[in-house]
């Protein structure tokens, strides 16, 4: 049964506990884990893709969706988001993405405690065909506190959207933004080294707590005696040390991407990722060894000193010695188009278009980990699917439905109303 | 004056980029098997773009290609007329960041003295980025702070001192209503209509003098007031472009709106007014004022018949509004009409089109050639040429990759290759 999705006036598809299989027939399948598939098909049901490929026997009763002339791409995965927590319109009484000015160091807050998960900037992402975003608290503190993984699974709430399974983020912040905030007012840091002086210490401080509560928890019940004393910053620090946090840092410069290697070196924590990372391709082949995660811009930049140098080939060369490089956004309106920015590594650093989509989708998957589940079109992983009108790299290119678990969060013929409202 | 303008520009002429070749006064040169984008006539599959000096000499299908000229194969290139950016900071601001290299804010909330090109920074290293994105002529506009801002430079992207550089070294003058100039000395919309009007009065006043003293507060509004200059007013919400129209009404000026969120509402009466809009293709809803912006925007408002040009409304970002544009298209607005909104049609705003904004015998040779079409993000820009001179698509991004990634990776291009 042929049905035109914009016809049947359903919302929810094939999503999570639907037994119906969508098929997405005779479109351009670009599954980021190999060749495109010039007419191909994928189908989903129950929120899991189930099959990619040239020819597919759709069920009875199956959805199927013409996709002729259209291109159908793994959703978009943003590693660098401040949606929910900086919500349009951007209003001081909104705004809640740095807690900023007091305390400099602040692991304790988390950021799912101040998402707002009707942000309309969500529904605009979404309608950039991105399904999971990395949600960041701010950088004006050093240390700014815990990220979330989210779904866009528009209309759910905060605790609906996590992304279930998805390590645990903590954010870093190095450089001019916490020295501005806090030097600005006469305060420590001041200067980088005030900056590594602190992280050196609430590390070192982390590393005796976690020790205590480790002996306390392996103490046999009648040797334990009084717990150790609770203090929610170093716990959530200790879990940095344990493992179970990535730490994604805000950076620009070399000379921190040296030191916060040399402090996860001396400490045992888990580097994530240099989120922003301008200075990346002075240091291309150290990144590759190490393996450590680089989110950059594809050609933004200037705002700041440290900000300064960057060139737009920076993703295509640590591509080229197989880094873990990716873009991000920022800013809403970079998360809607994604897949512009990889369109420029392209024009800019002579990457390949394949790998040019990993670095939006695969790559960046990786980065946060949770790429056993997201960033490719495979059976198997969540039905977290982007269809596109054009090529994506296509600068006249809009993306036509969105479904993240196989439900359809975005479609461009059913959201009209909105549309005419927004874009 | 003028002998010491002539010397300046004289000992200016050692000190020519690298990379910027000298153009004789005649010298010639063909661009034969190009595709052209004429903007003013229709495209040109295969062609010929003859230059003269710093004029253009020929172009189409069928142009004799004279013996002294030097000739360039076009094949696989397209040619367009250098594209407009109608708001920038260019020139003004570096790194905004840091004081010293920021000059774009002047306190005061009225400030119509204050003059782009004076503080101009030709040496500025956004110049060669935003000419490498086609961008070949820019609106650099003093800070948006101030009800009224100062006076813009309409400057291209390349020249050794402000006075060649500049197309009209006073272009138009500023205005800003909304949220930025509440942040800037008024506390309401109130505050910033009665501040505009107030200066607009006491220009009026200072023109029916006949023994008016030089003013150089008043005498830029009194230009806007005599037609010489338009006021562009920063405004998006409804009410905000409703207080420019109605103070154009009563003061009888040219008005061109910039911005313009809630333009499409009233897009008739900009159009029957002849107010044309500076459209910035990648607004967002994200403030009170710009909540109901769209991405078809501009096609409402070129449907209606309102004359439209792009402007990126940035600095360092300015090179990304033509990757930006794709936007506007993929949202219904006709590729030529947005080819026209970034050559011919802010020409016309600025009253520039007897020299610049299309490809036409007699016109500046101001032009660049991309692989590809010159809208899509994934065509490079690969020679620029302005006033007939040639820019190499190099920059300090250039010699930061070939400084650091070379040496590494030597199949990385540093820069597009013809």
């Amino acid at each position: 049964m042929a049905v035109a999705l914009a016809s049947t006036g359903v919302g929810v598809l094939g999503h999570a506990g639907q037994e119906r299989q969508v098929v997405i027939r005779d479109a351009t399948i670009l599954p980021v884990s190999g060749e495109p598939l010039s007419r191909g098909s994928v189908s989903f049901r129950d929120g899991v893709i189930t099959a990619v490929g040239a020819a597919i026997t759709a069920d009875s009763d199956a959805l199927v969706v013409d996709g002729t002339d259209r291109y159908v791409l793994p959703g978009t995965v943003d590693v660098h988001s401040h949606l929910g927590v900086s919500p349009w319109p951007w209003v001081p009484g909104n705004s809640d993405v740095n807690e900023d000015g007091g305390d400099p160091l602040t692991p304790q807050l988390r950021a799912i405690d101040a998402f707002d998960s009707s942000d309309p900037a969500l529904r605009w992402v979404a309608a950039g065909g991105v399904t999971t975003i990395m949600v960041l608290p701010g950088s004006a503190n050093v240390v700014g506190g815990q990220g979330a993984v989210m779904k866009l699974r528009l209309g759910r709430s905060a605790e609906e959207m996590l992304f279930e399974g998805a390590p645990g983020v903590m954010k870093m912040a190095l450089g001019e933004n916490p020295k501005a905030t806090y030097g600005g007012r006469g305060r420590t840091p001041s200067t980088r080294m005030g900056v590594m002086a602190l992280l050196r210490d609430a590390l070192s401080q982390a590393q005796g707590y976690r020790a205590r509560w480790d002996a306390w928890n392996a103490a046999p019940e009648s040797e334990r005696g009084a717990a150790p004393g609770f203090d929610p910053k170093l716990d959530a620090l200790a879990d940095v040390l344990r493992g179970e946090i990535r730490v994604h840092a805000h950076t620009y410069r070399r000379d921190e991407f040296l030191a916060l290697l040399q402090l996860s070196d001396e400490f045992g924590f888990e580097l994530g990722s240099f989120q922003h990372a301008m200075d990346a391709y002075r240091l291309g082949p150290e990144l590759a060894r190490r393996g450590v995660g680089v989110a950059v811009y594809a050609d933004a930049f200037g705002r700041k000193l440290e900000h300064w140098e960057q060139v737009p080939q920076t993703a295509a060369f640590l591509n080229s010695l197989g880094a873990l490089v990716t873009l991000h956004s920022d800013f809403p309106f970079f998360a809607q188009r994604l897949h512009t920015e990889a369109a420029k590594l392209v024009r800019y650093g002579g990457i390949s278009e394949g790998d040019a989509l990993k670095t939006i989708t695969l790559s960046a998957a990786r980065l946060i980990g949770v790429d056993r589940w997201v960033g490719t079109l495979e059976a198997g992983k969540h039905a977290d699917i982007a269809v596109y009108d054009r090529h994506p790299f296509d600068s006249f290119a809009r993306v036509e439905k969105t479904f993240v678990d196989g439900e359809l969060v975005f479609d461009r013929e059913r959201d009209r109303a909105w549309l005419e409202r927004t874009p | 004056m003028i002998a010491l303008l002539a010397s300046a520009v004289l000992m200016a002429a050692p000190l020519v980029p690298a990379g910027e070749s000298q153009a004789g006064a005649e010298r010639v040169v063909a661009i034969r098997d190009v595709r052209i984008l004429p903007v003013a006539t229709p495209p040109i599959e295969q062609g010929v773009l003859l230059i003269r000096g710093d004029r253009i000499a020929g172009v189409g299908a069928d142009v004799t290609i004279p013996p002294d000229a030097e000739v360039i194969d076009g094949a696989g290139l397209t040619a367009a007329p250098g594209f407009f950016d109608t708001y920038t900071g260019i020139g003004l601001i570096e790194v905004a960041g840091v004081p010293a290299s920021n000059d774009s804010q002047e306190p005061g909330g009225v400030t119509p003295q204050l003059r782009a090109a004076d503080a101009y920074f030709l040496d500025s290293e956004l110049i060669p980025l935003v000419r490498n994105a086609g961008t070949l002529i820019v609106l650099s506009v003093p800070g948006d702070r101030n009800v009224v801002a100062g006076q813009s430079a309409l400057m291209r992207t390349a020249g050794t001192t402000v006075e060649t550089a500049a197309v009209k070294e006073v272009a138009a003058v500023h205005a800003n209503l909304g949220e930025a100039s509440k942040g800037g000395g008024f506390r309401t919309r109130m505050g910033a209509a009665a501040a505009l009007r107030q200066i607009l009065g006491q220009a009026r006043g200072h023109a029916a003098r006949d023994d008016a003293p030089p003013n150089h507060r008043l005498d830029p509004v009194v230009r806007v007031l005599r037609g010489e200059l338009p006021l562009v007013v920063r405004a998006h919400r409804r009410d905000d472009i409703l207080i420019a129209l109605r103070l154009s009404e009563e003061f009888g000026f040219r008005l061109v709106l910039a911005g313009g969120a809630d333009a499409p509402l009233i897009a008739d009466e900009l159009a029957a007014r002849e107010v044309p809009v500076l459209v910035q293709p990648d607004l967002q809803p994200s403030t009170m004022e710009t909540a109901g912006v769209r991405y078809d925007n501009a096609t409402h408002l070129s449907r209606a018949g309102v004359r439209l040009a792009f402007q990126s409304n940035e600095t360092t970002l300015s090179r990304q509004l033509v990757p930006n544009i794709g936007l506007t298209v993929a949202y219904g607005l006709p590729y030529e009409e947005a080819l026209k909104a970034l050559t011919l049609y802010p020409a016309q705003i600025f009253g520039v089109d007897d020299m610049l904004g299309s490809l036409e015998v007699g016109k500046e040779a101001t032009f660049f050639l991309s692989r590809g079409d010159p809208l899509q993000v994934r065509s490079p820009v690969v020679s620029v040429y302005v006033k007939g001179r040639h820019y190499e698509p190099r920059s300090y991004q250039t010699h930061l990759c070939e400084t650091f990634i070379t040496p590494v990776q030597e199949s990385i291009p540093c820069q597009p290759t013809r």
